[in-house]
C-alpha cells in the first residue's frame, strides 16, 4: 500500500523466518504497515515456502436475482452509535468504511487506496480513492473522512469508536461544572487541534497522541462507516452512500430491501434482510422450506438440524466472540476485587462450554483475550476451585457467602444456558445467585446500568483492542465501570507495541490484572457458523458475521 | 283464640366430614374414569408431597458429560437417568417430580385466589342486583372479552418480573420465583375471576328465591352472612366441579407462561419451561420434550376425569 517500506517490516520477515509469528500474522502486520495483502502473502510465502493461496476468483457467478437473508431488522437511524453487529450488515450495503478486514482477519484498504504509517507510528497517512465516490455523483473526499471520524470522536453523540481511539486521539478535558456529588464533570476533545489534518481532497493524515499499530484495524469498528455529511450522522432510506446498493424499503423487525445500483460492483439485483424474530425455530423452518437463502448466525441447538438440510452448507468459523458475566466495581459487593476473583474462581469455564456451547469453541481464561489473537499470552490459569472462593469471601467480609443477581437475556439461548451454568457452579462456593432474565430488547436499554449482567462481545482481531473498548477508563462501552490506571498505561503501551513479542508480554502483564483485579468472569470462547443454500455463491463467513453484498451471488432456482 | 304448640320438627344432623368424604370416595369407585383421573391426581400429589423422600438427583445439578441422554442410559456414577437429562445434563425424573410441587403450588394457589375473588363478586352481583350487578357484570365482561392467554401475556409484560414494578418487588430483597409467582397468580385471577364471578351470579339468582334466604332475610340476618352462610355453601356443587377444570385449565395457563419464558424464572423445574429450553434442538430432544409434555398432559387429563366423574355423582345426589 505504500511505496516505502516500513522500518518495522524488515523485522517481521525476520520474525517470519526465526518463527516467531506465523505467516497470517506477518500478512496482518506487514498489510498494517502499509505493504499491499499481495505483496504480503508472497513474502510470507517465500520466506516460509508455503504457496500463496490462490484468490477465490469466482469467474462464472451467476449475475442478476434476488437474495433473501434472515435476520434482525433493528433500527438503524444512527449507525455511529451502533452496538450490534446485524444494525452495520443493514448500512454496510450502502455506506464503506475507509478501511476492510476480511475474512483472513487481514486489514486491507477499501475507501482509501493505501495507507502510510510513520516509523513511530504516530503518523498515519490515508490516501483516499481517486474513484471513490457518493451515490450522488460527488467525490468521496478526505474531507467527509475527516467529518466521519470528528463525529464519532464526538463525546455527544456516544459512539464505541470513542472506547478504540480515546488512548491516542483523545484528551479528558474538565467541562467547569460538577456532578451531584460535586465532581468535576469531564469531557474530551481531540488531543491536538491538528490531530485530524486534510492534506488534500484525497490525503488525510492522523497525527496521533502516542503510538498506536492498529490504526486501520479500527478504522473498520463496525459503527465507524463513512457517512454522508449533509445527512449529519443519520441514515434512512435514500441515504447517500459509496457502496453498490441503495436502501430502498425498510421496515423495523421486518425487513430491508437493497437494489444494486447499475453498473455497480456486484452480482444481484437486489438483496434482502428478513426479520424472523428472536425464534432460532422460525429461522430453521425459513431456511428449510427456502423462504430465506440464508441466515446471518445459526443457533448452537440447530447445528445439527442445519447438517441435516441437504440444500444447505455450513459456514464455521473460531472467532473470539464470547460473553462475559460483568461486574460494576461501583457497586457492592463487587466493588471488592476478593469478591470478583471469587466469582471467577468459582466458574468452570470448561463445564460452561459443554453445556452452554455443546463444547464447540474454546474455554475461556477470565481475561477477555483469546488464544486466536495474535497477542495472545499463555498465563496460569485460575482454575476451578470454589474452596478458595469461600476463603476469599469471607476474608472479604462475607463468611456466609454473598447472595447476588445477574441479568441475562434469553437470546441467543447459549446465553442463558451459560449463566444457569455458571450460577449452578458458583454455589459450591458460597455465591448464591438470583437469574433476572429479561426480554433483549429490554436487557439491551438497561444493559450499561444493571450491577451485574451478562453481555455478549463480539470478535475483534487483536487482543487490545477489545480491552480498551471495554475496560479502559471511562470509555462509553465499560459497562463495568472499570478503572485501573496501571491496565490504562499498560493498554496504551500494548497499542503502540508493534513487536508481537513484545506486545505479548505486555498482554500477559493486562490478562494478569483481569485474573486478580478485573471486572468480569468469562466463560467461553464460542465458534459462530452461518447456513445458505448451495445456490448462494461467494459467501464466506467471517468471524465477526459481516455480510458484504456485493460479493455474494445466487444461482437461479 | 288458642295457641297450640307444634313439636318442632327434628332437623336431620349432617353427617360428619370423613363420612361424607368416605362416601363420595365410595361413590368415585364406582366410576372408572372417576378413578383413573383420582389416580393420575393422587400420583402427582404424592410426588409433589414426598419429593423429598424419594432418591432422586439434585434437580438443579448439571451434569457436561450427560448432554440430552435418552432414557435408562447410564450415568458415569453407574446409576440410571430413568427419564433421560435435558440440555445441561439435569435429571428429567427428578424435575419432573420436583416440578409437580411448583406447578400443583401455584396452579392450585392461583386457582384458590381467582375463585375467593370470582365467588366474592358473584355473590355480590347476585344477591345484590341493581348497580352492584350492573357493574359487577360489565367489569367481568371487559376482562372476559379479552382471550385469556392475551390478558395474561398483557399482565405479565407490564407487570411481571421482567417490568419496572416486578424490578422494584424483586428489589426489596422477595425472592424471584416469590415474585413471579404473585404476578401469575395475579393474571390468572383477572383472566378466571369474572369468568367464575358469572357462574356464580347465575347460581345466586336460582338459589335467592329459595325459602331459606327469605326466612334469613325474616330472621334479620345482614347480607354477609347471607352471602357467605346460605348462598356460597349452597352453590358449591357445580362450583367444586368447575373448581376441578379450571385447575387443569390454570396448569396449562402456568405451562404455557413457562413455555413461552414468562412463568417462574430459571433455574427452577417449571414443565412448560422445561420443553421450552430443548425444543430449539428439534428431533434430538424429543425425549426432553416428550416426559414434561406427558407430565402436563397427565395432571390435567386427571383432573378433567376427576371433574366429570364428580359431575356425574352430584348429579345422582
Amino acid at each position: 500500500m505504500s511505496d516505502k517500506e516500513h522500518i518495522w517490516i524488515p523485522k517481521l520477515k525476520q520474525q517470519l523466518s526465526d518463527k516467531k509469528i506465523d505467516r497470517r500474522e506477518f500478512v496482518r502486520y506487514a498489510s498494517l504497515l502499509g505493504m499491499s495483502s499481495g505483496a504480503a502473502y508472497m513474502w510470507a510465502g517465500k520466506i516460509t515456502g508455503q504457496p500463496l493461496a490462490p484468490p477465490a476468483m469466482a469467474q462464472d457467478m451467476p449475475k442478476g436475482g434476488v437474495l433473501k437473508i434472515a435476520q434482525r431488522i433493528p433500527k438503524v437511524d444512527n449507525p455511529h452509535t451502533f452496538s450490534w453487529v446485524y444494525d452495520s450488515n443493514v448500512v454496510r450495503q450502502v455506506c464503506g468504511y475507509l478501511t476492510r478486514t476480511g475474512v483472513d482477519n487481514v486489514t486491507r484498504p477499501h475507501l482509501c487506496e493505501k495507507w502510510e504509517a510513520s516509523e513511530d507510528l504516530k503518523t498515519w497517512t490515508l490516501h483516499i480513492k481517486k474513484d471513490a465516490k457518493w451515490h450522488k455523483g460527488e467525490d468521496f473526499t478526505a474531507e467527509h473522512a475527516a467529518w466521519n471520524i470528528k463525529h464519532c470522536l464526538d463525546p455527544k453523540v456516544g459512539s464505541s469508536v470513542v472506547g478504540l481511539m480515546k488512548g491516542y486521539m483523545l484528551k479528558d478535558v474538565d467541562t467547569g461544572t460538577k456532578d451531584d456529588k460535586g465532581n468535576a464533570v469531564m469531557t474530551t476533545e481531540l488531543w491536538d487541534a491538528n490531530a485530524i489534518e486534510i492534506k488534500d481532497p484525497k490525503t488525510l493524515v492522523l497525527n496521533l497522541a502516542q503510538a498506536q499499530v492498529a490504526v486501520p484495524e479500527h478504522l473498520f469498528h463496525y459503527p465507524f462507516l463513512m457517512l454522508d455529511p449533509a445527512e449529519n450522522g443519520a441514515f434512512a432510506v435514500g441515504s447517500n452512500g459509496t457502496e453498490s446498493f441503495e436502501l430502498v424499503e425498510l421496515e423495523i423487525s421486518r425487513k430491508a430491501v437493497f437494489k444494486r445500483r447499475p453498473d455497480a460492483p456486484g452480482y444481484l439485483d437486489e438483496l434482502h434482510f428478513i426479520d424472523l424474530g428472536d425464534n432460532p425455530t422460525a429461522v430453521a423452518g425459513a431456511l428449510a422450506s427456502k423462504q430465506v437463502d440464508g441466515i446471518y448466525q445459526g443457533n448452537i441447538e440447530q447445528f445439527d438440524l442445519y447438517k441435516g438440510m441437504p440444500h444447505v452448507d455450513i459456514h464455521q468459523v473460531v472467532t473470539a466472540q464470547t460473553a462475559v458475566a460483568r461486574m460494576q466495581m461501583t457497586q457492592k459487593p463487587f466493588d471488592d476485587p476478593k469478591v470478583r476473583k471469587a466469582i471467577r474462581l468459582a466458574t468452570d469455564p470448561a463445564k460452561c462450554l459443554q453445556i452452554a456451547h455443546k463444547g464447540v469453541g474454546e474455554p475461556a481464561e477470565h481475561h477477555h483475550v483469546c488464544s486466536v489473537h495474535p497477542d495472545y499470552k499463555k498465563i496460569e490459569p485460575l482454575g476451578y476451585k470454589p474452596d478458595e472462593a469461600k476463603k476469599l469471601l469471607a476474608e472479604a467480609g462475607h463468611p456466609d457467602g454473598i447472595d447476588i443477581e445477574i441479568f441475562c437475556k434469553p437470546d441467543p439461548s447459549w446465553e442463558q444456558a451459560a449463566v444457569e451454568a455458571m450460577a449452578e457452579q458458583w454455589k459450591a462456593g458460597g455465591i448464591r445467585a438470583k437469574i433476572n432474565v429479561l426480554p433483549s430488547a429490554k436487557f439491551w436499554e438497561v444493559w450499561t446500568e444493571v450491577p451485574f449482567g451478562f453481555t455478549e462481545w463480539t470478535h475483534r482481531p487483536l487482543g487490545f483492542m477489545v480491552l480498551a473498548l471495554a475496560y479502559r477508563t471511562g470509555v462509553p462501552w465499560n459497562e463495568s465501570r472499570y478503572s485501573n490506571k496501571q491496565f490504562d498505561e499498560l493498554l496504551n503501551k500494548a497499542e503502540g507495541t508493534l513487536d508481537v513479542d513484545k506486545r505479548r508480554e505486555i498482554l500477559g502483564e493486562l490478562e494478569t490484572i483481569m485474573l486478580e483485579d478485573g471486572p468480569i468472569t468469562q466463560p467461553l470462547w464460542r465458534s459462530v457458523y452461518a447456513a445458505y443454500d448451495k445456490r448462494v455463491q461467494g459467501f464466506e463467513i467471517h468471524p465477526t458475521l459481516y455480510i458484504f453484498g456485493e460479493q455474494l451471488a445466487v444461482k437461479p432456482a | 283464640m288458642t295457641v297450640t304448640s307444634v313439636p318442632a320438627t327434628e332437623m336431620p344432623k349432617r353427617r360428619p366430614l370423613l363420612l361424607r368424604i368416605l362416601k363420595s370416595i365410595t361413590l368415585l369407585r364406582e366410576s372408572y374414569v372417576g378413578m383413573f383421573g383420582a389416580v393420575l391426581v393422587l400420583f402427582w400429589l404424592v410426588m409433589a408431597v414426598g419429593a423429598d423422600l424419594f432418591p432422586l438427583r439434585d434437580p438443579l445439578a448439571q451434569s457436561a458429560p450427560d448432554l440430552l441422554k435418552p432414557a435408562l442410559s447410564l450415568a458415569p456414577d453407574g446409576t440410571t437417568y430413568w427419564l433421560g437429562t435435558d440440555d445441561k445434563g439435569r435429571d428429567i425424573l427428578s424435575r419432573l417430580i420436583f416440578g409437580s410441587r411448583l406447578v400443583l403450588f401455584w396452579s392450585v394457589l392461583a386457582t384458590v385466589v381467582a375463585y375467593a375473588v370470582g365467588m366474592l363478586l358473584g355473590v355480590m352481583a347476585g344477591y345484590r342486583g341493581g348497580w352492584w350487578d350492573e357493574v359487577i357484570s360489565f367489569i367481568g365482561n371487559v376482562f372476559l372479552s379479552f382471550p385469556p392467554m392475551v390478558l395474561f401475556l398483557v399482565i405479565l409484560t407490564n407487570f411481571g418480573p421482567t417490568s419496572s414494578m416486578g424490578q422494584y418487588i424483586g428489589s426489596l430483597g422477595v425472592g424471584s420465583t416469590v415474585v413471579s409467582g404473585v404476578i401469575i397468580i395475579v393474571a390468572i385471577t383477572f383472566g378466571t375471576a369474572p369468568q367464575v364471578a358469572r357462574i356464580v351470579r347465575g347460581l345466586v339468582l336460582d338459589l335467592k328465591t329459595r325459602d331459606y334466604i327469605a326466612a334469613a332475610e325474616v330472621r334479620g340476618e345482614s347480607p354477609l352472612y347471607i352471602m357467605l352462610v346460605e348462598l356460597l355453601p349452597n352453590a358449591r356443587g357445580p362450583l367444586i366441579v368447575d373448581a376441578c377444570l379450571r385447575l387443569g385449565y390454570v396448569i396449562i395457563a402456568i405451562a404455557v407462561l413457562g413455555f413461552l419464558s414468562l412463568g417462574l424464572p430459571p433455574p427452577e423445574p417449571d414443565w412448560g419451561k422445561m420443553i421450552a429450553e430443548v425444543r430449539g434442538f428439534g428431533a434430538m430432544a424429543s425425549n426432553a420434550m416428550i416426559w414434561p409434555a406427558m407430565a402436563i398432559s397427565s395432571l390435567v387429563l386427571g383432573l378433567n376425569l376427576l371433574a366429570d366423574a364428580l359431575r356425574e355423582i352430584s348429579l345422582r345426589d
